[in-house]
Order: structure tokens, then sequence, then C-alpha cells
């Protein structure tokens, strides 16, 4: 299976004489974008937006054992000579470079919804959600509204001189409102977004507003903080993502060493498990490979709190050893974590972090944060009685870990809008914030 | 130019938009962009990328829109683009309230073009020469301490557009940007911290040898010795201090405390805005401030026409403390009601233009006039600076961020913030005069950050702090700065620390 742009990539690779290996992969994409912008649909900020592309990510091993890595733009594949050539003239030497892989058996996650694909012609469905927004956050009381919804239908072909011969298609929808500049709300799926759907996000964005206008008394100084599933995750991501990273590792440049891994070090929480998934159905991050052909799958990456692996592509897999875990989505699996309105209506006296500033300004190497919290809600006997801003400091493995019994302190929960977004119960230190 | 390649391509554009009857802004992007990596003497990236397209912006007369985008510039491929565009502005009022904006139609024709004559051009390089030379500075740093995770990059982009119009506008210019960065982890049993430098210009010249280099060069030793001392830092308890700030810290204050807030897409709701315009008349700040956005010389930024084709003007939107202006594209200038001073940028083709900054300042207009450059001079002498000039009569400490590493602004809240890698507290009562905390962050709101009293010192303004900014999924890359250093009072509307 194939097209004649891979078919001539395929070709003109193998006329060369000093190319030992060379895997591709090949990707088209369709899309189409509705928007909304200061509470009305389109503008020329938010237009309806139509695009077609397509590129090829190539990798490339010579003969003397340099290697390449190649983006082909459309435009090239009339000149593909000229193109390698240029590759080879820009091929450099990395001691640690991966040989081009052998082709595996691949799972084959669901990723193709007829009903997705469809809207790229029918749009009409774009833009009903966003009028559920605007209604919903409308009714709310709220007026500027920004938002996008959009579909996105892509084709991956994979090939490679070792004989991989793969092909997907995914069609994924996604859409997201603001309201007033930080009430917001969205999803991105593999699936058909309902209206109603929408409806629950739409209307978890206006209550957050609704909470806003009421002003809470921030707490000083050490007390009980809820992340939110939503800002658990980023942070998690942020933290946890960059000294997992398999060429953070193999370089010293993470807190973790190869050989932590190996002995499965308990390093967090007994109960939190942390995962990368290449493969669940229907997923944004799921897919049957990645660039090298390294398989899509579900991988433990940190279990009941002990190092598993980092996450690897080829390249690091083979510098350190183990095997590749590919990408996917990267999250938390706590069994037993009890919904957001649970942990709330068990807290005494506490705040809940739902939105962070600049997260991504801070220094990831201790795990040290001091962030802005701009939408903090206060917790008094079990409920939220309004909302503020405050700073938030404090060190994400001291939290998450088995120092000081924190086994005990820490407690888990989720979102039911967003099951895969977990959240989490400390002791933090906080400072309202002008 | 390369983008002239495309006549064919662009009259098409053109006509076909005529014959769909609507009013298309057309923009070719021809960009070559080279990246070099190495990292820990060994190199992990090498190439140049190719991306070439046109967008095209749609309008009906009554104001409907539609983008589309296309990587193929052959004349079929782009008729059929226009079409598509005309159909899917005027179907989109089948849907609801839509937005409609016909400002366009107000523009004046123009023709124009800006090439650029660069000492290093990406068009006629050898990668392998500059990966050589990066190779030898990544080496340099790495002898200086065996135990360093060292991450060098040097990345260059030609960017060049075409930007037409159903009027007949042809503007054509080129935006020239590269970046060399050096990122230095270390570790002390088991805590690693880092620290980096980030040079920017317009190609390779900091590769070479010459001043450039060399300033980049004591850059980078700075930030070694900064690390070094990293390592064994606390963290400075969250407080209110009196702050001295480098430009690179002003720049990025300005940038996100006041920039965002001013662009005309969003400056009716945010806090610079009232009624749903700017609220021009306002005094926002000090009398002895002004705060300006406008393309310069050899900085990163230095865009003379905007991604409509409307010149791009140097604008002082706070004028001795007083809002009269803002950042206003063809779009919204009306409803910030400003003027239209050539705003709109957009990352490539296939994106929207946006009002976005390029080059902002903020200005003492009574700033001390000596002779100082903060690569120069050690936290020593800057405290010793910050004495001469009687700053510590009260006898509080001032703080002195270093290295910033970003910011972030939502300014409908009126909330900003920005993180160092480490701050340096001045005491003239504490044991230690001059001690280095760890990473900081420093933010607040945004209304009063601004009415903050500033004390510029130095009278030549330092503009060399280029970076990313990211606003609606694009990257713009935008320079920003300030005197030497800008002293900021002590306010309870800014907090700084770590914990």
């Amino acid at each position: 299976m194939g097209n004649r742009f891979v078919t001539s990539l395929e070709k003109e690779i193998q006329k060369r004489n000093d190319v030992k290996d060379w895997v591709f992969t090949f990707s088209s994409s369709d899309n189409m974008e509705v928007g909304m912008e200061n509470g009305q649909l389109a503008g020329p900020y938010k237009p309806p937006t139509v695009r077609k592309g397509f590129q090829a990510d190539v990798y490339v091993v010579w003969e003397d054992g340099s290697v390449s890595d190649a983006t082909v733009e459309p435009h090239q594949f009339s000149n593909l000579d000229a193109a390698i050539s240029e590759w080879r003239a820009n091929s450099y030497t990395d001691p640690d470079a991966a040989p081009v892989r052998q082709p595996e058996e691949y799972q084959k996650p669901k990723l193709f919804d007829p009903k997705v694909n469809a809207l790229l012609t029918d749009y009409g469905h774009l833009f009903d959600v966003m009028n559920k927004y605007l209604s919903v956050m409308k009714d709310g009381g709220a007026e500027n509204i920004e938002g996008r919804a959009s579909v996105k239908v892509t084709d991956v072909f994979l090939r490679s001189s070792t004989g991989m011969d793969e092909h997907y298609k995914k069609a994924s929808m996604s859409s997201f409102a603001f309201c007033e500049g930080q009430f917001g709300e969205g999803d991105g799926t593999v699936k058909f977004s309902s209206l109603d759907d929408v409806e629950k996000l739409a209307q978890r964005a206006v209550d957050f507003y609704k909470i806003d206008q009421i002003e809470a008394e921030m707490p000083t100084g050490m007390t009980n903080v809820i992340l939110s599933p939503d800002t658990a995750t980023q942070f998690m991501d942020f933290y946890l993502g960059e000294h997992l990273h398999g060429g953070m590792v193999a370089e010293k440049k993470s807190k973790f060493k190869p050989e932590d891994f190996k002995k499965e070090k308990q390093i967090f929480h007994p109960n939190l498990t942390l995962v990368l998934d290449g493969i669940t159905d229907y997923e944004t991050g799921s897919a049957p490979f990645d660039g090298h052909g390294v398989p899509g799958g579900y991988h433990e990456l940190v279990k009941n709190g002990k190092l598993q692996t980092p996450i690897l592509n080829s390249k690091w897999g083979n510098k350190l050893g183990m095997n590749p875990t590919g990408t996917g989505d990267f999250y938390a699996h706590v069994p037993g974590a009890t919904p957001l309105d649970d942990m709330i209506s068990n807290t005494d006296d506490g705040v809940v972090i739902h939105q962070f500033l600049g997260l991504h300004t801070q220094s990831y190497e201790k795990g040290d944060y001091s962030v802005p919290v701009t939408i903090a809600h206060r917790v008094k006997n079990g409920e939220v009685v309004g909302s503020g801003k405050l700073s938030l400091s404090g060190n994400i493995f001291d939290d998450l870990s088995m120092k000081k019994g924190n086994a005990q302190q820490v407690e888990f929960c989720y979102d039911p809008l967003h099951p895969r977004d977990v959240g989490y119960k400390i002791i933090g230190k906080v400072q309202p914030m002008a | 130019m390369r983008v002239d390649a495309y006549e064919n391509a662009v009259e098409a554009a053109r006509d076909e938009a005529a014959k769909q009857g609507i009013y298309a802004v057309i923009r070719v992007e021809d960009n070559l962009e080279a990246i070099i990596g190495l990292l820990n003497g060994k190199p992990q990236q090498k190439e140049i990328l190719r991306l070439r397209g046109m967008g095209i912006s749609g309008f009906t007369e009554d104001g409907l829109c539609a983008l589309g985008s296309t990587d193929i510039l052959d004349t079929r491929t782009v008729r059929s683009l226009v079409k598509r565009v005309a159909e899917t502005a005027r179907k989109s009022a089948e849907y609801g309230d839509v937005q409609r904006n016909n400002e366009v139609y107000k523009l004046s024709p123009l023709q124009a073009e800006e090439p650029v004559h660069l000492q290093y051009s990406l068009e006629a390089a050898d990668l392998s020469v500059l990966e050589s030379q990066l190779m030898q500075a990544h080496q340099n740093i790495r002898e200086m301490d065996k135990k360093l995770s060292l991450d060098s990059t040097y990345m260059q982009n030609d960017q060049q557009w075409w930007i037409a119009r159903s009027d007949g506008t042809d503007v054509k210019f080129t935006i020239p940007m590269s970046v060399v960065r050096h990122t230095m982890t270390k570790a002390k049993g088991d805590v690693t911290r880092g620290s980096g430098v980030r040079h920017v210009a317009y190609d390779a010249t900091p590769l070479f040898p010459g001043h450039e280099k060399d300033f980049l060069e004591q850059k980078v030793n700075n930030s070694y010795k900064f690390l070094v001392k990293l390592l064994d830092a606390e963290l400075l308890p969250a407080g209110h201090y009196k702050a001295i700030l480098t430009p690179n810290f002003s720049g990025v204050y300005t940038h996100e405390a006041v920039g965002h807030a001013i662009e005309s897409d969003g400056v009716s709701n945010s806090v610079l805005g009232k009624d749903g315009k700017a609220n021009l008349g306002e005094k926002v700040a000090q009398a002895n401030i002004d705060v300006i956005d406008g393309p310069v010389e050899g900085m990163w930024g230095n865009l003379k026409y905007s991604m409509n084709g409307v010149p791009r003007q140097t604008v002082t939107f706070i004028k001795n403390g007083v809002l009269v202006d803002s950042l206003s594209d063809v779009y919204t200038a009306s409803r910030a009601g400003t003027s239209i001073n050539g705003a709109g940028r957009a990352e490539h083709f296939l994106h929207p233009a946006i009002p976005r900054m390029s080059c902002t300042r903020i200005v003492d207009n009574n700033a001390i006039d000596i002779d100082v450059h903060p690569d120069y001079m050690t936290p020593q002498e800057v405290y010793q600076m910050l004495d001469q000039l009687g700053e510590f009569k009260e006898g509080e400490p001032i703080v002195m961020p270093v290295e910033v590493t970003g910011g972030q602004v939502m300014p409908e809240v009126g909330s900003f913030m920005f993180n160092c890698r480490g701050i340096y507290l001045f005491d003239p009562k504490g044991k230690e005069k001059v001690k280095l905390y760890g990473a900081s962050s420093f933010g607040g709101s945004i209304l009063g950050a601004l009415k903050t009293p500033m004390q510029g010192i130095g009278k030549d303004l330092m503009l060399d702090d280029g970076g990313f900014c990211g606003k609606s999924g694009q990257h713009a890359w935008v320079s920003d700065g300030s005197h030497p250093y800008m002293i900021l009072g002590k306010t309870k509307a800014v907090t700084f620390g770590g914990q």
C-alpha cells in the first residue's frame, strides 16, 4: 500500500549506492478548523481554515556510518536527487546513532471514526460545537469568549530498507473555549464529540467563572493543597517528564541514573504509576509506530512508585541497552483515586489549584516550583467558598516521594470529565497574591 | 529574492480572487532554516529545512472571511484554494452570529521590496563549516569543566515573504534571525542545576572571530560562574523587594506585563482597556516612563512590514506614563480606538496574521547617565554601584534576578509572571552583603507593577534580548530591552521569591 510520493521517495533512496539503511514516514493531512473570538464566530483571527499538507521525515544511515535526519517538503519531491545529495552533504557522525530497526508486529489501535472524518467536508458540527460553548457561556453571564474546533485526518506510511511497510489513518477532533481570558475547557479525542459532551465542558468553565465572582481570602503558609487533575497532569508532565526522558537520563541531565531503573528504585508514593500509552483505542497519543518504526505500546515508566523505564526512542534505547518505548500519552494511573469533588468534600480547610501562570518557565532540574496560581478555590468545611490568587511553592519530588512519611499524606483524585487526568492532595505552602 | 519565483502563483491567486469576488491577502513564504545540535561533544542534528507555501486570507465585501493554505504553488492548486476559501467564507454565514470585518478594504496599495544582505547567508552556507565553528565553541566550554553536561545549538532562519493583496499591493521582505544556545547542567551530589546563554543575531556572525563571538564567550563565562554558585544556593523567601533589573528582565517584564495587554485584538478586554477600547489617556505608569515598540535595525523583530502588507511603525504606546496608543493591525485598530500601525504578524504562511510585538523597550526619560554594562560587571560591582547611587538609604535589601527563563501573562486578569534561574540579594545589613539564591519567580499585577517608581541607569538602551513569544498557537521572534539597569521600587503589587 502506498502513494506516488512514497513510491518515488523509496525509489530515489534505493538508487543510491552510498546508503546502508533508511527509514521514513510519509504523512499527509487534511484539516478543517473553525473558531470564535470576542464572543462571535470566525473573524480574521479565528477564521474558518482549510489546509492540506504532506511531508516525509527520513533517517538515513550511510555506508561510512554517518547519519542524516531530514524533512522532505512537498516541493522537494520534484527533485529528490538534489534533496538526498543535500542530506549526504549534511550527514554527521553520532556515536550513539541507532541502526534502522527490523520490522515487527505492530498493534493497531482504533484511530479512525468515520463520523470524525466526515467533518472535513460537512463541518457544520464544528460550528455547532462553537455555538454550544457560546450559548452556555453567554447564558452564564460571560462575554469575552474565544475558542476553536478542528478536525484533522492524517495518513501515515512507514517504509524502511529492512522491510517495514505499514500504514495507518487517524481522524481526530478537538475543541476548546475560554471565557474572560482564563476560564476554559476543552478536549481532544479520536472519537466524535457530541454536543452533550461539549455542554458539560462549557458548563464547567462557566461554573469556574461564577465561583471567581466570589472573592475568598486565601490562606498563608502550610495548608491542604489539592492540585486539580488538570494542573497535576501539567505538573507531572513538565517536571517528571523531563527527568524520565531517555536522552536526559543517558546524558546525566536527569536526577535518575540508568541503574536506578534497572534496580527499580523506589522514588515515588507506592500508589503512583506513571504510564506512556501509545496503544489505547481512540486516544490522541496512540499510534502503531513512531518515525523509526518503534511499536506503540503501553509502558509503565514508574510502577507503584518504582522506576521501570525512561521514555526511550530508538537512539536512547540503543544507547542504554533497553527496549525503546516509542511515543504515547503520558499520564498517571492510580487505582482507587477518588473523584475530585469527593476529595474536596473530605477537606476541612485548604485550596484547590486550577490554573498556573508560567509553569513552562520553571527550572525542572531539582523539582522546585514557585508558581503564581491565577485560579485557586478556597475550601472550608468540605465546600468551595470562593476564589482567589496565590503563589504555591515546594518541590514535586518531596511532594510525591516516600520522604517524611509522605506515603500517608498524599491522596489522589481524578476528573470524571477527563478520566486520564489524576490530581493529588498534599500539605503545601501558599501565599496570597495581589 | 527567492520569492520572485512565485510570480505566476501570486498572479493566479489575485486573478482568481477577483473572479470569486473576494479581497485576498496572499502570503507567500520561502523559508530556509538550518539547525545544528551538539550534546556533550557529539553531533545530534544537522539539517536544512526548506519550507515553502502560500496562505490566503479571503474577505467578502460584507466582511465574511476564511483562511486557506497550500504547500503546492502551481497555478491550478492555487486557484482551487482561492475558490475553496471564497466558498468557506460565504458558507460561514449559515452557522450563526459570525464576525464580519472588512477593514482590509480601506487599505491603500503599496509597492515595496526590502531584501537583507547578510555576511553569512544561508543560501550559500556550508553546514559543515558552521558545525565546526559551533563545535569549537562547544569544546571550549567543555574544557572549562569536565563534569558539565552541555547542550549547544545553532539555528539560523532566512524567512522571505511576499505579501500581495487584491488592491495590487506587493510587499517583499526578509526576516533573518539566528540564535546560539549553550545550556549547561552540573550536578553536586543529589543536586542538579542548569544555566545557559542565548545569543541572538541575524546570521552566523557570533560563530566566527570578532566582537560578537567575544561577547558571547563573556556571557558563557558569566553563566558558568553563576552555575557553580547556584549549586549551593538556597531559595529566597517570597516577598516584596526593591529590585535592580538587567535589560533582559526589564525587557521581558515590559513584554509580559504591558505589551500583550496593549495588542489591539485583546486590549478591549485587558486591564488596559475600557468600554471595549484601549483606555487612552489613562495614567498607567510614572511620568518618567515611555514604553515603545517598533523595528530596530539588527535586532530580532526588526520588521518593516506587517503580514498584511502594511508598514510597521514605531509606536510609543505609553508616553510620560500615559497610555496613548495600542499595537494595532488593520483588523482591530478601530475596535481598539487607535490607528493602524502595522502590528500584524504570522509565524508561517498557514497562520492567520494577529497583532504581535516586535522590539519592545521601556525607557526612563530621566535615566542616570553613567557608563555601565551588566555583562561586564560582577555582582559585587553592582552592589557598589547601588551603594554609590544611594539606593540603600532606607537600609532595605535589593534583589537582582539572573538568567530569565521566560514569562507568561493574562492580560484580561491583569496578572503576569516570569522566572529566573537565580536571584542575588544585596543586603547592606546582611551577614553577606551579596548572596545568591536559587530559581525564583517575579510576578504580580500588571497595573500595580507599571505604577511602581522606576529609575533607569545608563542612557544607552540595550535591546538585544531576543526570544520566542507564544500567542494563539504561533511563535514570533521578538526582542526587548531597556537601560543597562532599571531599578524597580518595592511594591505590594509584585512578589519575588522561590519559596
